[in-house]
């Protein structure tokens, strides 16, 4: 074989190789190798418990393996940045949650919403104030009636500064009923504050002290919500009280804001087919989380309802 | 309450000895008696290389790995320091003094068997404490509130001052360098970004752990290639011959002061292995009828400092696990280790994580019991071990640091961070700047500002601190540790003031 022969053959080759390659990848259905799944915290946390649960099920509907990996810090924006950044081929998605999303406020990370796709929203939930069991504010009106008469007296703890919790007491603040908020960093710490004795009330989310719920440690006293909670249907809605504040919590999935339609469709589908499963109800019911299938549009309106109303609320 | 302790601790053994459990448990003692015994490996090192790893397991697993190297590799420090006068870990110094000297009269067998026993007998008695004592302090921490943290976090670095008594200038530095970095990122109160530089990558902050990897593992590294250790390990013998129970009894005073000693010092933050063991020795060469011939190879100059760094394992983990508050390098990883799978250590994790605090507990007691069959068994294999050319050994554990900096939070910069760290504690060491201080100002700054501004969130003036009586007695302590290391200092200048005034 002459060299030129040899190398007609090796152009050949390579040239038949990629053109094999190119169609097959063309003809392959999305997606036909791993999904990466970037979780915006760390493990053990509320969004990698999320991260887990989703990705085996999330993995049956797309054929293909879902691996969790987590990217944390910077208050989850450095995940969110990692997922929003990364080759727009529909193969890397990530967590968002409201936490994140209202760190924008305080000028965390560099990207805002209309900097990737919001691909759905796997669980929303009330937030409520919780006393402990053996508080002298038997129901929210007392409460209010003691924050009326004795101003930034009675203690609320809340996660930090600048948060959907924050953000709720100020309001409230406004309308005459000024409490004493107590930011704690971390929620062991924040869960041992009301139990310890040492604030009055707490800010938080039914699912994540549902133990201490159960121990009879504390219990919910109001939900900031317009209409009553599915898990907990008689603890009393805020806005009977006229008082029109409730953000609700969510953790949902974003990926790059170029990823081509078909591909978001795709990954829409097999996002809400999952979190309406049974094996996921099973989580979100533990969680008391649970929601509906939401389409890419109305997960982004879901999410810039939640920070317009914030940004409003935050001005006042 | 006792009852409940012991029903729980035997829960605790029975999830022990599952077999992943005992055997990363197993496999940790064996990789902190080896890493130990090697000159130029601390077992603070390999618990930073191991962190990672621990990353991929359950948090009661990866406590175990971690408690397994920590009981372990402060012991093992003492085999090469009886069979070749180097300190293979700081702790084991004071092991050079009689371990050695026993050694070249031909007693190596005797001086290994003392320093093994001793060493798993002052660890039983320091994990006794903190299974009984722990969780009652828990309770009682239960009640304290955030200017109580505050103030057990100031005591915390007051007292890493206070105990480098004659090295206060170089520790007070490392720590205040400690602090600041700890302050880098955004602030979690107002949410400010500070010394970011306009520098997006540095908007989390530097975390910890990484700067843990660079100071003591990397800088470890540069640190000993520098150091030309030779040392002629032709005719090792690491035969050991343990002690007969007469023998044993012989000891018995020394051993009870000894474990006494280090259980004290091991509460105490910043104190660690080696301060226990040099007091240990300091005290039996005072008591002892032989002190005046400690140096020449005497049973009870080995034996108290043996027993007195174990001693001290068990008692600094109870405020890690009971506050949340380390007080050593060792206790912080640890520390680390449970935060990175979202486990907050501290009062309610007594409440909520009952199984994985009681299986810790037993994981103590059983790890004391390995490093006697591991012991023997490395101590033996020991001239094996020292012929790996460092330069391998180095490469390996390089290789670890930047995979350990990058998984911590999957972030390529990281392990620039680590580096930078390392290329630091290089220059810390080699300008004799102790380099714990700066760990623990790192970790400890943060929570310590946390815990103010929550306070004053919460009571609004800085005079709760001395109104509340816990806090004004953490914090009169405090104040005894600032005056008491002080007090030296300020005795040589009234003295020269006088000789002035003369």
């Amino acid at each position: 074989m002459s060299f030129l022969q040899k190398f007609r053959k090796v152009v050949f080759t390579v040239v038949s190789f990629s053109l094999i390659v190119t169609v097959m990848d063309a003809l392959a259905e999305f997606p036909d190798r791993p999904v990466d799944l970037i979780c915006n915290y760390g493990p053990g946390g509320g969004a990698d418990q999320f991260s887990r649960a989703l990705s085996p099920i999330l993995s049956k509907q797309l054929g293909v393996k879902v691996q969790v990996s987590n990217v944390t810090g910077a208050a989850g924006n450095n995940g969110i940045h990692r997922t929003a950044t990364s080759k727009p081929d529909g193969y890397t998605i990530g967590t968002i949650t409201g936490l994140s999303v209202s760190s924008w406020l305080k000028g965390h990370g560099k990207l805002r919403a209309k900097d990737m796709t919001f691909l759905a929203i796997g669980q929303v939930t009330d937030s409520m104030l919780f006393v402990p069991t053996n508080s002298p504010y038997k129901t929210f009106k007392d409460l209010l009636a003691a924050a009326k008469a004795n101003p930034d007296k009675i203690k609320v703890a809340i996660s930090g500064r600048g948060g959907a919790d924050d953000v709720t007491m100020t309001y409230m603040a406004g309308k005459g009923y000024k409490f004493r908020t107590v930011p704690y960093e971390k929620p062991a710490e924040r869960y041992a504050a009301p139990i310890g004795g040492h604030v009055d009330v707490m800010y938080e989310e039914p699912g994540d002290v549902r133990q201490f719920v159960k121990n009879k440690q504390i219990r919910p006293i109001v939900v900031f919500s317009n209409q009553a909670n599915r898990y907990h249907p008689k603890v009393p809605i805020v806005t009977d009280f006229g008082l029109d504040v409730y953000f609700q919590n969510f953790r949902g999935i974003i990926t790059g804001k170029d990823v081509p339609k078909a591909e978001k469709e795709v990954l829409n589908k097999a996002l809400n087919k999952a979190f309406t499963s049974d094996a996921f109800n099973v989580f979100c019911n533990k969680t008391s989380t649970c929601t509906n299938a939401r389409t890419v549009e109305d997960s982004r309106q879901f999410v810039e309802k939640y920070f317009k109303g914030l940004e409003k609320y935050s001005k006042n | 309450m006792l009852l409940d302790i012991l029903n729980n601790l035997l829960g605790g053994m029975g999830n022990l000895f599952q077999l992943w459990n005992f055997g990363l448990l197993a496999l940790g003692s064996l990789i902190g008696i080896t890493a130990g015994a090697l000159p130029g490996i601390a077992f603070v090192n390999a618990m930073a290389l191991a962190l990672p790893f621990a990353y991929f397991m359950s948090p009661v697993t990866a406590m175990l790995f971690l408690t397994g190297i920590y009981v372990g590799g402060i012991f093992g420090g003492s085999i090469s320091s009886i069979l070749l006068n180097i300190p293979g870990s700081p702790g084991s110094l004071p092991a050079t003094w009689d371990g050695y000297p026993l050694t070249k009269s031909g007693k190596s067998a005797k001086a290994l068997g003392i320093a093994i026993t001793c060493s798993a007998i002052g660890g039983m008695v320091s994990a006794m404490l903190m299974i009984f004592f722990s969780p009652p302090f828990a309770n009682f921490a239960l009640t304290f509130d955030q200017p109580e943290f505050f103030a057990a976090t100031f005591l915390g670095l007051v007292t890493v001052i206070a105990i480098a008594k004659g090295q206060m200038l170089p520790a007070l530095a490392s720590l205040f360098g400690g602090l600041v970095f700890g302050s880098v990122g955004f602030d979690f109160f107002y949410g400010a970004p500070r010394l970011t530089f306009n520098w997006e990558v540095l908007d989390g902050g530097i975390h910890f752990v990484v700067a843990m990897i660079g100071m003591f593992a990397i800088g470890e590294v540069l640190y000993t290639l520098t150091q030309n250790l030779k040392t002629n390990h032709r005719n090792l013998k690491g035969h050991t011959q343990l002690p007969r129970v007469k023998e044993l009894w012989d000891l018995k005073t020394t051993i009870a002061r000894a474990s006494g000693i280090g259980c004290m010092i091991g509460v105490i933050p910043g104190a660690g292995g080696i301060v226990g063991a040099v007091i240990s020795y300091g005290v039996e060469k005072q008591v002892s009828k032989r002190g005046d011939k400690f140096g020449t190879g005497v049973e009870e100059g080995l034996a108290a400092p043996e027993t007195a760094k174990n001693a001290t394992t068990g008692a600094a983990t109870i405020p890690m696990l009971t506050l949340g508050i380390p007080g050593s390098a060792a206790t912080a990883i640890m520390m680390a280790a449970l935060m990175l799978k979202g486990v907050n250590p501290g009062p309610i994790l007594f409440v909520q994580g009952k199984e994985l605090v009681y299986t810790v507990f037993a994981g103590y007691l059983v790890a004391n019991v390995l490093i006697v069959v591991f012991g023997l068994l490395i101590a033996r294999g020991f001239s094996y071990i020292m012929r790996v050319p460092p330069a391998i050994l180095y490469a390996i554990i390089i290789v670890l640091s930047v995979i350990g900096a990058f998984a911590v939070r999957n972030n390529i910069f990281d392990i620039y961070i680590a580096l930078a760290f390392g290329i630091l504690s290089y220059f810390m060491k080699r300008f004799n700047f102790p380099t714990t201080p700066l760990v623990l100002g790192l970790i400890l700054g943060p929570l310590m500002e946390r815990f103010y501004l929550t306070s004053l969130a919460s009571y609004g003036s800085p005079a709760e601190f001395l109104v509340r009586p816990k806090t004004a007695i953490i914090m009169s302590i405090a104040g005894l540790f600032l005056v008491w290391s002080l007090w030296p200092s300020v005795i040589e200048t009234i003295r020269r003031i006088r000789l002035k005034e003369k």
